[in-house]
């Protein structure tokens, strides 16, 4: 992982995705973003760049989207999937690791949670992060 | 083909507990996400502005970022108390001392978080009885005079985020022991059932 990989986000709200794409284009403005709502979900597989980034929203819509892990996994084992909610409990993560989600976060409140998240997942392979 | 479902007064009484607590989840996960876009687009906004002279900027942006807190520690209240009816909850066997260190020798059930969040939550001083099959522990309620659970979904604003929403969470928790956590005559009154005693 690192500032070129390309980044899928996967969040129903609107405002929330947007924003994380600006943030993105501050941490790791060589990656490609690919941005998708809910209704995206299930077409996910198909639409990954090869061995992309997935932050996926753990409630889009009314749909817990701990069952899109494990067959996306099964279908695209190149790609990374990380699971991003409003609040992690312990239950919560241990759920989403056994799905196949690489790791869990809870949505940071500002923007130097954000970035500090977004850097650790982008520079997986410890290289030095780009700066914001 | 459609089907519909039909809730009468009993079915719905008995579905109440789950659609609340349903309810606490949903309302506390969907919230936070545009919660979190307004208080994000005020901070990226603050940033943008933070050169330039703006009359009136710095009070609206305060007044967003101190609303923006406000609703984050409400709906981290709904979610405590959805957390607290949904977590898992294996039981084990523990002595009463373990919640308080004055406690007479008694051994009580409880899963090893919810012991440790009584623990935290209990002042120095209870008063402490073993009658029958049931552990008593007293403490002033510190001007509470009903259940911390309605007291907190009475009123999150005055209640979320300080020590009624962690006794609110632990009323849960403990009923789920088959004990109980209530408020008499100005006392906190917990009850834990006793499986075995120490004289």
């Amino acid at each position: 992982m690192n500032g070129r990989t390309p980044i899928v986000i996967v969040e129903d709200d609107d405002g929330h995705r947007e924003l994380i794409v600006q943030l993105l284009a501050l941490v790791a403005p060589e990656s490609s973003v690919l941005a998708l709502g809910a209704e995206d979900r299930d077409d996910l597989a198909n639409r990954a760049p090869f061995g992309a980034l997935v932050l996926l929203d753990r409630r889009l819509g009314a749909i817990d989207s701990l069952d899109l892990i494990r067959p996306l996994r099964r279908a695209r084992a190149d790609l990374d999937v990380v699971a991003m909610s409003a609040f992690v409990t312990p239950e919560d993560r241990a759920a989403c690791l056994a799905s196949g989600a690489s790791s869990v976060f809870q949505k940071p409140g500002d923007l130097n949670g954000w970035r500090a998240i977004l850097m650790s997942l982008l520079d997986d392979d410890r290289g030095q992060p780009r700066a914001a | 083909m459609t089907s519909s479902v039909s809730l009468d007064g009993g079915a719905y009484a008995d579905a109440a507990p789950q659609l609340l607590d349903s309810l606490f989840y949903a309302v506390s996960h969907d919230l936070r996400s545009p919660l979190l876009t307004v208080s994000l687009s005020a901070q990226l906004l603050e940033h943008t502005l933070k050169d330039v002279q703006v009359d009136g900027a710095d009070e609206a942006l305060g007044g967003l970022r101190a609303a923006c807190d406000d609703l984050e520690r409400m709906l981290a209240a709904m979610n405590a108390l959805s957390r607290a009816s949904r977590r898992a909850s294996e039981a084990i066997e523990l002595d009463l001392a373990t919640v308080h260190a004055g406690a007479p020798g008694a051994t009580i059930v409880l899963d090893e978080l919810t012991a440790a969040e009584l623990q935290a939550v209990l002042p120095a001083t209870v008063a402490t009885s073993i009658e029958g099959t049931t552990a008593s522990i007293r403490w002033a309620a510190d001007g509470l005079d009903q259940s911390p659970l309605v007291a907190l979904t009475g009123s999150l604003q005055a209640y979320a985020g300080g020590p009624v929403e962690a006794l609110a969470c632990l009323e849960i928790a403990i009923e789920r022991h088959r004990g109980s956590l209530e408020v008499t005559d100005g006392e906190i009154v917990l009850r834990l059932p006793v499986t075995g005693a120490r004289s």
